[in-house]
């Protein structure tokens, strides 16, 4: 069993949740509590209404699953069960999964314990009618007239971002900054428009990123951003002069959609197995009212590709729930998917093996300096020129201020810090540390120090 | 094209900043030609060339002041359950949970962990002279000159003007204790070199010991240029033993004083308070206490030909004279005069606590817009302390419970917990039993409540808190934890 208290209190989302499981520790609240063995365990909660609220965990990585409507993620039926299970006074029934469990696992991304998809039953097989070859001829036409009308309407896309970015250079990068929101937000809906949504939402996010900087960088930050936004154009319409990753890498840009499903059944997709440690978990919130959920994981066996990021969008609608299923210091086995690119990095977990742990002596071990894991980034970055935020692992590094900003320095090179929440890194000496280089700023996560591990608050 | 050397790529760096329409970006030159697209391509060239660029470091890095920090790092435990208490939206750093950490830290010589401070931003703020060099540091705005740190009993005449004003007051005070003439002399040296807040603080110190001898000092600060000094020493002034000023407030107020005889077996003296006709309501205590404030209690019962114990009891149906002579027994240090006048009126022991403890520092910060501090004028030993408390609080005679904000200025004047015996008296009261038991407790009031009692009476304190509703008794539970882990070996 590896649901504790403290990971319960980790997992969550406020002092109320727990407050609120507190009161359902009673057995009497749950007229069903059971558990199959492998590590899920389900119950029913008797509610104020008629039915009781059904609810599961996963005790590997405390997933959970409730029928209530809370917006709060664990719900306090979750955190309860849980909190029941940890406690080890109440027992649980043994029993098989019923359908919601199965389903519910059957939903679950990279769930090792996920039941392979039933087969249709013989006498459902003979039942099914066989498929019409024309009904199927014609779905295929009209899927493919959709794919070409989205491919004419992206191309005219990046023709209309081509003249932008043409009228941008006309009047001078110089007086940009000023009237990027505007300017930004306008050209980003007419990509919406034209089906180009992956290029859109790095244009509309652009101001926000330009606005953080120093007044004196927003021309040369609008510029080297206007030169990836030209390159991805470029790339896609030339993608039969490039290598396949790199194609792929450019449609993903320009927002064609690659579904989970559609990545697993890849065989080329790379896959990298090996335990996980997880670095960092960053939030960040989108114009577009959704939360992005940024999982960092460097691998501990120090196979390639050494870094993957799990990213997911939960709507801000949700509450200041952030929803992470994995904290940073934890480590896991397991299978990564990567999604094509010439510098693989987005993945998602194809199959988790065995339950993510916290074992405080697992620690990140980098294998370059400052130096040789900024050499790694260029090199990441000729592969593919519109690489966003990259991972760096290093030691020997240490932190020093300059008036009010902080410098990761390492002999003659020094990284200017997003922000000064690793001030109390100051003067503690050289460390191991792994953050975001995004070639203006580096964003430490994680530290490895005398005084302990820091994380990025 | 030739390949990208610096000069071409500042060449078009620069023209693309200054805009093709002006003339700036120079194709022909760039790429021998000036075919449509160029310019695109000169972007993308530019633009991407700039991203391999690392960055300069700045020409001089600050230099690195290590904090020597004497005190051991709080355990793996206390961390935990320190973030959960003290960090978060709405989490109070002047709530009793946190000062009593705060106190805990102190006593046991111990300091958060530094990668902790930035989330308890709020907490080591407001009590950073109590958690030791590292969070006096980080609490320190920028470009500030760091204060030294010492724990409080380090502090002596040698080093007490580099350590924080709060610290430079408590060391004044106990100071004043021992030898008054000493830190008379002390103060008067630094003064001219203070600032207001400062000053303030420093002459509030001297409050106790009062003699002729800080006669000249006192008259000295009639030009002082903060408003709250004059007023102080103009207090002090008063209250010096046979001044003229103190002659004359006791004039006035015993002129507002009417004593007169009752009762028809056993005549006794009773007094009453006339206050002005302009004062009325709940101002005529405040009246009250704030005339007798600078009185002595032996010169007001001299003035009626009383002793004190006859003058205190021939107040006991005056409220507004009752509270200012509790008030008053409680800055002298009389628990044996405060019990008594407690037990006659057990609800007012947070009016008198307030005014007695915390009201020079309560009506600066209002005034000044200080911050509020942990420290009191009152410089009492730790068993004097405790016998004012236990005199003070008689929670066996309480109808109703007290608001948690009531117990701040006897967090204050203890410095820590509750001592046992209040505690335990506290813990058998029918109050703290009707409390548990209600359907829906003042949860802020069994945090507070929580966090005053003291090492060995915690055990009792969390079993009864098992019959409190989960929700309400949370807080508590988690303050007790944190202490728990903070008192363990």
């Amino acid at each position: 069993m590896t649901l504790t208290l403290a990971k319960i209190e980790d997992l969550a989302p406020d002092q109320a949740a727990l407050d609120a499981a507190r009161k359902l520790l009673k057995p009497a609240t749950w007229p069903l509590l059971a558990m199959d063995g492998a590590g899920f365990l389900w119950g029913e909660c008797q509610g104020s209404g008629a039915s009781p609220y059904r609810v599961i965990v996963c005790e590997d990585d405390g997933g959970a699953k409730c029928s209530c409507p809370s917006r709060k993620f664990p719900c306090k039926h979750g955190l309860a069960l849980m909190w029941l299970r940890a406690d080890g006074k109440t027992s649980f029934v043994t029993a098989p999964r019923p359908d919601f469990v199965e389903e519910w696992i059957g939903r679950r991304r990279g769930s090792a314990a996920a039941p392979p998809k039933e087969k249709p039953r013989a006498s459902m097989e003979a039942e099914a009618p066989p498929p019409d070859p024309k009904d199927e001829a014609k779905a295929e036409a009209a899927r493919a007239r959709n794919r070409a009308a989205r491919e004419a309407s992206v191309r005219a896309g990046l023709d209309e971002l081509d003249q932008w970015l043409a009228d941008q250079i006309d009047i001078g990068l110089a007086g940009f900054p000023a009237a990027a929101a505007q300017k930004c937000e306008k050209f980003a809906r007419r990509l919406v428009d034209a089906k180009a949504g992956g290029l859109a939402a790095r244009i509309e996010a652009f101001p926000a990123a330009m606005l953080a900087l120093p007044e004196a960088e927003r021309a040369g930050f609008a510029l080297e951003a206007m030169a990836q936004w030209r390159l991805i154009a470029q790339a896609y319409r030339r993608a039969e002069k490039l290598p396949p990753l790199l194609a792929a890498d450019a449609r993903l840009a320009v927002g064609w959609p690659m579904t989970r499903e559609a990545l697993l059944a890849d065989p080329s997709a790379p896959r990298a197995k090996g335990r996980w440690f997880v670095a960092a978990t960053l939030a960040e919130t989108q114009p577009d009212r959704l939360r992005r959920l940024e999982t960092w994981l460097a691998r501990l066996d120090g196979g390639a590709p050494c870094f993957a990021v799990l990213i997911d969008f939960v709507p801000l609608a949700g509450g200041a729930n952030l929803g992470f299923a994995y904290a940073p210091g934890e480590s896991f086995e397991a299978e990564l998917a990567y999604y094509p690119s010439q510098a693989p990095l987005r993945a998602i977990v194809a199959a988790q093996n065995g339950a993510t742990t916290r074992d405080a002596s697992l620690r990140l071990a980098p294998r370059h300096d400052l130096c040789g894991a900024l050499d790694a980034y260029e090199e990441a970055l000729a592969r593919a020129p519109w690489l966003g935020a990259w991972p760096l692992a290093l030691e020997g590094a240490e932190l020093r201020g300059a008036g009010d900003a902080l410098w990761l320095c390492d002999g003659g090179t020094a990284l200017p810090l997003q922000g000064d929440a690793a001030a109390p890194l100051v003067g503690i000496g050289p460390l191991a540390m792994f953050g975001l280089w995004n070639g203006r700023r580096f964003t430490p996560a994680l530290a490895e120090t005398a005084l302990g591990r820091w994380v990025r608050p | 094209m030739t390949a990208l050397n610096p000069k071409w790529l500042d060449a078009a760096a620069a023209g693309l900043v200054a805009g093709r329409a002006r003339g700036a970006l120079p194709l022909e030159e760039l790429f021998g030609s000036a075919a449509e697209g160029l310019a695109l391509d000169a972007l993308a060239l530019a633009g991407q060339a700039r991203r391999f660029m690392r960055p300069a470091p700045p020409a001089s890095f600050d230099a690195t002041v290590a904090v020597e920090d004497g005190r051991a790092i709080v355990s793996n435990e206390a961390r935990g359950l320190m973030l959960r208490l003290l960090s978060g939206k709405g989490a109070d750093p002047q709530e009793a949970p946190a000062r009593a950490v705060a106190f805990a830290l102190q006593a046991k010589k111990l300091r958060p962990h530094p990668f902790d401070l930035p989330r308890l931003d709020a907490f080591a703020r407001a009590h950073a002279d109590l958690l030791g060099a590292a969070a006096l540091a980080f609490a320190t705005p920028r470009g500030e000159e760091a204060r030294s740190f010492f724990e409080a009993d380090a502090v002596d005449e040698s080093n007490w003007r580099t350590v924080a004003p709060s610290q430079q007051a408590g060391f004044i005070a106990r100071l004043r204790a021992r030898e008054p003439e000493k830190a008379r002399e002390l103060v008067v040296a630094a003064f001219p070199s203070c600032k207001a807040e400062a000053r303030a603080r420093l002459l509030e110190a001297l409050a106790a010991g009062l003699s002729e001898a800080d006669k000249p000092f006192l008259e000295s600060l009639a030009g002082d240029r903060a408003p709250k000094v004059k007023e102080l020493a103009t207090r002090l002034l008063a209250a010096l033993p046979g001044s003229e000023a103190g002659q004359k407030l006791l004039a006035d107020f015993a002129s507002r004083v009417k004593i007169s005889k009752a009762g028809l077996l056993s005549r006794r003296s009773v007094v009453k308070l006339e206050p002005p006709a302009n004062v009325a309501g709940a101002y005529v205590d405040l009246w009250a206490a704030t005339a007798t404030s600078p009185l002595p209690l032996d010169g007001l019962a001299a003035h009626f030909s009383l002793s004190v114990e006859a003058l205190c009891s021939a107040a006991q149906e005056d409220e507004a004279l009752s509270k200012a002579f509790a008030i008053c027994a409680l800055r002298e240090g009389r628990a044996e005069l405060l019990a008594s006048s407690m037990r006659a009126a057990p609800g007012a022991w947070i009016f008198v606590a307030q005014q007695a403890i915390e009201r020079g520092y309560e009506q600066a910060a209002r005034q000044f817009n200080w911050p509020i501090h942990t420290e009191t004028a009152l410089a009492f030993e730790p068993a004097e302390a405790a016998a004012l408390c236990a005199a003070l609080l008689q929670p066996e005679l309480w109808d109703e419970a007290p608001h948690a904000h009531a117990f701040r200025p006897i967090q204050t004047l203890l410095g820590g917990p509750l001592p046992p015996s209040v505690a335990g008296r506290l813990l058998g009261s029918k109050f703290w039993r009707a409390l548990v038991a209600g359907e829906e407790p003042d949860a802020a009031l069994l945090a507070c409540l929580s966090a005053l009692t003291p090492k060995e009476l915690r055990s009792r304190m969390r079993a009864d808190l098992a019959n409190a509703p989960a929700a309400q008794a949370a807080r508590a539970l988690l303050a007790l934890d944190c202490l728990d882990s903070l008192d363990a070996p």
